[in-house]
Order: C-alpha cells, then sequence, then structure tokens
C-alpha cells in the first residue's frame, strides 16, 4: 500500500540518518585532508568524466557575458584607440632598446661561460571551469596524464603564474590558482631585490609573508618567481605590489583568473633537479645603477611626458 | 503488491534523479554567474535558496542521499575538500526542517528564517574551513557571498509568489 503522510518514526529516523550524514561528511573532509591516494584517483576520475558537461554547461553563460563585455567597451573605443596608440609608440621603442640589450646579454653569457637555461615544455589546455568558489580557487583544464601533465607542475598563461597542477586525470587536470589560501609562492621583490612568499586569500589579492622587516617595498613593484624550494622555475611574473587603505602592502596578480581562457603548464620533467644543481641560495642582488634612456623614456622604460610635450 | 512496490521504488528512484539533475544544472548555473561582472568578487548560492524553498514552499524535502552526492559533485566540480558541501547542504536541510519551527512559530515572513538558517550553518563550514586551512580568508568575498544571497533571497520568493498565485488563479478559471 502506498502511504499517505509518514509516520513520527519515519521522521525522527529521517532526521537521524541526515545528522549521521552531516557527521561521515565531516569525517570525510578531515580524511581528505591526508591526500589519499585512493580519493585523489576518484576525484580525478570524476573531473575527466564531468570535463564535458561542465564545459557545455559554462559555454552559454560564458558567451552572454563577453557579449555584455564588448558592449560595455564599445562606448570607450575612441579612448581605447589613443591609449593603443602611444602604447604602440612606447613598446616600438622599448623593443629596439631590449634588442640591442639581448644582443649584449648573449655576449656577456658566452665571455662568462654560464650555463644554459633548459627550455621549458609547455602543454597548452583549454580551461573548462570557472575560476572558483567561496572557498576554493581552481580551475579544471583538458589536458590530463597522456599529455605529460604530473601533479606539482606549474600553470602559466601569457600574463604570469596562474598556479600548478594539484590532482591528474587522465584527460583533465586541476591547477589550484595562486589567489587560493593554500597556495603558497615563493618569490623576489624585482627592484627592492627581496624575497619572500604570497600566500592566496580566496580573495583578489595576495598576503605577503616572511619579508624581512629591513625590506623597504616599493608601490606598484614587479614580483617574480624565486624558484626558491625547486618547485617552480624562477622569473615567472606573478604580480604587482599595492597599498591598502590602511597602510598594508598586498599583491595584485597580474593574471585576470576571471578572463583565464587557456593555461599552459611547463611539463619539465625533471624540474626539481635541474633546479638543485645549479641553485646557490639567493641573496638580496644590488639595486642597478640608473642608466641612460632613450630620448622621451626614463630609466625604467617609462614615457617621460614632459619631455614629449617640449 | 509486488508489483506496487517496484512501481513506487521505481516512482521515487526516478523522482530523485530528476530533482538531482535539476539541482546539477543549477549548481552549474551558479558557478558560471562568476563571469558576469556583477558577481566577479563572489556569486550568490541559488542552490541554497532552492534548497529552502523545495521544503517550506513545496513540502518536498530533498533527500539526504540526493544532497550528499550532489555536495560531493560540487566538491569535484569547485576542487574543494570532499564532503564539506555535502555537510553544509545537508545542515541546511537540518536547520530548515528543526530551526524555523522551534525559533519562529509566530514569524510568517521567509527572509528571516532563512536569514537566520543560512547565516547559522554557513557560520558552521566556515568555521570548519578554517580549522582545515590553519588561515583566514579574505573576508570581503565572502560578505558578498552572504550579501548577495540574502538579496536575491527576497526577490526570488516573490517571483516564485506571484507565479505559484497566477497559477492558482488559473486553475480556479
Amino acid at each position: 500500500m502506498v502511504s499517505g503522510k509518514p509516520s513520527n518514526i519515519k521522521i525522527k529516523q529521517g532526521k537521524s540518518f541526515n545528522l549521521l550524514l552531516i557527521i561521515l561528511c565531516l569525517v570525510l573532509v578531515f580524511l581528505g585532508k591526508f591526500d589519499l591516494v585512493a580519493v585523489r584517483n576518484f576525484k580525478a576520475f570524476l573531473s575527466d568524466f564531468l570535463a564535458p558537461i561542465t564545459y557545455a554547461f559554462n559555454k552559454p553563460v560564458k558567451e552572454i557575458a563577453g557579449v555584455i563585455e564588448e558592449v560595455k567597451s564599445a562606448g570607450v573605443l575612441r579612448d581605447e584607440n589613443i591609449r593603443l596608440k602611444s602604447e604602440i609608440r612606447r613598446l616600438k621603442a622599448l623593443n629596439s632598446k631590449s634588442a640591442s640589450n639581448e644582443f649584449e646579454l648573449l655576449e656577456l653569457r658566452e665571455l662568462l661561460k654560464v650555463i644554459p637555461k633548459n627550455k621549458n615544455k609547455i602543454v597548452t589546455g583549454r580551461a573548462l571551469t570557472a575560476p572558483g568558489g567561496i572557498f576554493a580557487n581552481t580551475v579544471l583544464i583538458n589536458a590530463g596524464k597522456k599529455d605529460g601533465i604530473k601533479i606539482g607542475q606549474p600553470a602559466i598563461s601569457s600574463l604570469g603564474l596562474v598556479g600548478h597542477v594539484v590532482n591528474v586525470g587522465l584527460n583533465t587536470s586541476r591547477v589550484l590558482l595562486i589567489i587560493d589560501i593554500n597556495s603558497m609562492i615563493p618569490i623576489y621583490l624585482t627592484e627592492s631585490n627581496w624575497p619572500a612568499v604570497v600566500q592566496g586569500q580566496n580573495g583578489e589579492l595576495l598576503k605577503i609573508k616572511f619579508l624581512s622587516s629591513e625590506a623597504d617595498l616599493i608601490e606598484g613593484e614587479s614580483l617574480e618567481t624565486s624558484g626558491h624550494g625547486g618547485r617552480l622555475p624562477p622569473g615567472i611574473n606573478v604580480g604587482n605590489v599595492i597599498k591598502s587603505f590602511s597602510g598594508k602592502y598586498y599583491v595584485k596578480p597580474t593574471v585576470n583568473f576571471h578572463r583565464l581562457t587557456y593555461v599552459s603548464i611547463i611539463t619539465n620533467a625533471n624540474l626539481k633537479d635541474n633546479i638543485n644543481k645549479t641553485f646557490d641560495g639567493f641573496a638580496p642582488l644590488q639595486k642597478p645603477s640608473p642608466s641612460i634612456g632613450f630620448k622621451g623614456l626614463d630609466a625604467s622604460g617609462k614615457r617621460n611626458i614632459e619631455s614629449l610635450q617640449n | 503488491m509486488n508489483t506496487n512496490n517496484f512501481f513506487n521504488f521505481f516512482y521515487n528512484f526516478s523522482k530523485s534523479i530528476f530533482f538531482l539533475t535539476g539541482l546539477f544544472f543549477l549548481l552549474s548555473i551558479e558557478t558560471s554567474l562568476i563571469f558576469f561582472p556583477i558577481f566577479k568578487t563572489a556569486s550568490p548560492s541559488l542552490i541554497i535558496i532552492t534548497i529552502y524553498f523545495t521544503i517550506k514552499k513545496f513540502n518536498f524535502p530533498p533527500s539526504n542521499l540526493n544532497l550528499l552526492f550532489l555536495g560531493l559533485l560540487n566538491d569535484i566540480y569547485f576542487g574543494g575538500n570532499l564532503g564539506l558541501s555535502s555537510a553544509y547542504f545537508l545542515l541546511i536541510k537540518y536547520l530548515t526542517e528543526e530551526l524555523s519551527f522551534v525559533m519562529f512559530k509566530k514569524y510568517d515572513g521567509d527572509w528571516l528564517k532563512f536569514t537566520f538558517i543560512f547565516i547559522c550553518s554557513f557560520s558552521i563550514i566556515f568555521l570548519i574551513n578554517i580549522l582545515l586551512n590553519q588561515s583566514i580568508p579574505d573576508i570581503s568575498p565572502i560578505l558578498y557571498h552572504v550579501g548577495i544571497t540574502l538579496i536575491i533571497f527576497p526577490i526570488l520568493n516573490f517571483g516564485l509568489n506571484v507565479t505559484l498565485f497566477l497559477t492558482n488563479l488559473i486553475k480556479i478559471n
């Protein structure tokens, strides 16, 4: 017989079952923290399985959001055009300067017999999911084990460091973004030359940790990976220092995680060994002496507006 | 009798699968909302609002196993700690069924009830998350998430009430 209203005993059983499941879930959460291989494999398998569905669901919303952005940007096309023209002029000047610098660098490397750097092997995949939720900031990409991706390998975009691989399936990989609270990246400040560590906060900015009390931060200076620990290669752009209203310094990542379409994974198999062979510790470098720039450009390559107006 | 039982089981099973698929679809929409500039900081929790509505408005509480699987899917989707979302969804269900009857017996409005349930369960999950990561995250996206969910709730509630009123009106006529 099909019953109508559920009895009190059934309701009570349902509530105890609910509580039991909550406790079981919490146990699962703490077990998951031990990073068990079985749990990791299960997650990777399901990620592989869900990837096409995820992509299909994300695609229309992404397209609509893209259209809204385009409509918005159409209003500022004239200003954007003027800005881009001046940017092209500035980049042309910088390009010729960097070409001569590169030639000089090659000659100096030849003279000093510097061991050549290993070229990075890169695999690029499309980001399948949005950059994450409230408690986790990860992105799923459509390249996996069969493409040579392994756990721990760094992920980059054209703008800088995106994160590192935390889980690999056969066809998909999950990248932990640098804005996630579990991400800690060893960096150095490119102008003041101090090493530090940046940690994600599940927000838009990164926190600077383990920075020497002697360090004098410069607002706007860029940060690059230092290569400490051998997990990440040195020299990848991470972000810029910004000052908050409270006077504290934070790092704004160069990568816009909401516009992430393609992610490249550096798949050098023995990255850790290579770096340890040549790495002799880190010491703060001397500040570079001011050099003579091109006419209209200052020492850092920025456009000198006053001289242009004259 | 056996045939009846079989069809009853089959009916309940298909209902659960349909419900799980629907919630998963909603979950995908919720995730994708992040691409819109307004939800850049955080997206609202549409799933939580839906779970609340199914219990309070439609008197059709989702099964515990459904919520467990949905939570697991959510964690795999976002790459979060496996089990945390399941605990969150189950907690919402438990509090909606228990607390709202105990604490707000005389109060008819849904917004205060929902606010209380949502903030209570979110705070518990947030504390567990802090315990797991041993670090306090940036508060602004969390406040935005809570705020935008609480703002969207009455809008959806109003929309749903209007729809229910209109369907009833059509039925009577």
